[in-house]
């Protein structure tokens, strides 16, 4: 049980896995153009050489999550951690939107209980147009990616 | 990423290894002060913004509104400072609407430690934070990793020795509220005096249990600036016109139209 993310050091980078964007041809290989990174970036860059505060800013939320879950499995039992994560998963799969800019819906911040707060990431949404084109996180994608294609 | 973006990360780290040097983390000069009497608590500041060796703003205000009876004094970075107090200010109302409560000091020294801790440190933000609720008067001070203290009379900032060094020897159980405004003004004037990066005037704000925060900006000026014993501007007319001329950029002309007929 974490409080704080762990750092995400990489020791080795494969190209054919956790790739955001895949080519269509040869599935191994990223699409550098949906990629929106400026041109072919090397392997290399995705190994350590990071912000010490990028891996605990990105995991936060999902650290806090996984706490909260495992403390409500030992004061309640597996069913209350299983039925909040169940609610969840079902608004996640009723409310998909891919024209909605932002991550999350309102039903599911009031499931995480993040209906009454705010932060960073709510003042500063995430650039959906990269680098003048909109084929990075476009409704194609986001569609594709919800049916896993 | 929505947030902080680490993008271009690399690219600087890469950018400072071929370069003569980066740019060095400049310490930030302040004195604010935070001090309970009898029914209430009060926060004290100057206004003095350097960057560096250079004075930046002589009259900047250091004390940030949280809620209407919640006040809140920052060192460190100022544009931390700012930041995080509009958005743990907007969060404090967001909550206080949700729940149908008064906001409580605790809620906010809360919030303010865990977005505080989640940064690590990167937020250079050294905040006292004193606020009444309905629980009492409440007097606490956040440092930039998390950590936070609770107490009857605090001072942080560079100028904080001096200013600490006048609330030890001066401070006492049950203060009256013109006392301890004396005592908050002198211990910022200690500051001002004996600290270099702190400076020019000072400001309070009190929160008395039950009643609205008094917020007192300037409330002593120590540094008014000399008036000048000559007048060295030039009158009116010094410079001869020798000829004028107006040019007619565009001409309108416009005529009304009866719609209706």
């Amino acid at each position: 049980m974490n409080v704080v993310p762990q750092s995400n050091f990489k020791s080795a980078v494969s190209s054919d896995q956790d790739q955001q964007h895949r080519s269509n041809a040869v599935p191994s290989l990223p699409d550098t153009l949906r990629q929106q990174a400026g041109g072919a970036v090397p392997l290399s860059s995705q190994m350590g050489h990071q912000h010490p505060l990028q891996s605990r800013v990105e995991g936060w939320e999902a650290t806090q999550r996984a706490r909260q879950l495992e403390q409500y499995r030992q004061v309640f039992g597996i069913a209350e951690p299983m039925k909040r994560e169940m609610e969840l998963e079902i608004v996640e799969r009723t409310d998909f939107n891919p024209l909605r800019r932002e991550a999350h819906s309102l039903h599911e911040d009031i499931l995480r209980g993040n209906d009454t707060s705010l932060d960073w990431e709510d003042v500063y949404p995430a650039a959906t147009v990269a680098s003048g084109m909109n084929v990075a996180n476009d409704v194609h994608t986001k569609i594709e990616h919800k049916l896993q294609m | 990423m929505a947030g902080l973006s680490f993008d271009n990360f690399q690219r600087n780290q890469f950018l400072a290894s071929k370069s003569q040097g980066q740019p060095k983390a400049t310490s930030t000069g302040t004195t604010i002060v935070g001090l309970k009497f009898d029914g209430g608590v009060l926060i004290a500041a100057d206004t003095r913004s350097t960057q560096g060796p250079i004075v930046a703003d002589k009259n900047c205000a250091k004390l940030h509104r949280i809620a209407p009876r919640i006040w809140c004094a920052g060192a460190g970075t100022a544009a931390d400072t700012e930041a995080v107090t509009q958005l743990i200010g907007s969060n404090i109302e967001l909550h206080s609407l949700s729940t149908g409560r008064q906001p409580r000091v605790v809620t906010t020294l809360q919030m303010l430690k865990q977005h505080l801790f989640k940064y690590q440190g990167h937020l250079g933000a050294y905040l006292i934070v004193a606020g009444v609720d309905p629980t009492g008067a409440h007097l606490m001070s956040v440092q930039a990793h998390g950590s936070t203290d609770v107490g009857f009379y605090l001072s942080l900032g560079s100028g904080s020795l001096a200013a600490m060094a006048v609330l030890e020897s001066q401070w006492r159980e049950g203060l009256s509220r013109e006392e301890a405004i004396e005592l908050a003004a002198d211990a910022i004037e200690a500051g001002i005096w004996n600290d270099l990066g702190s400076g020019s005037n000072v400001d309070v704000c009190v929160m008395e249990v039950g009643k609205d925060a008094a917020y007192m900006r300037n409330y002593r000026t120590p540094n008014v600036r000399e008036p000048k014993q000559q007048s060295y501007k030039f009158a009116r007319g010094t410079t001869a016109v020798l000829k004028e001329s107006i040019i007619n950029v565009c001409d309108v002309e416009e005529q009304e139209v009866d719609v209706s007929a």
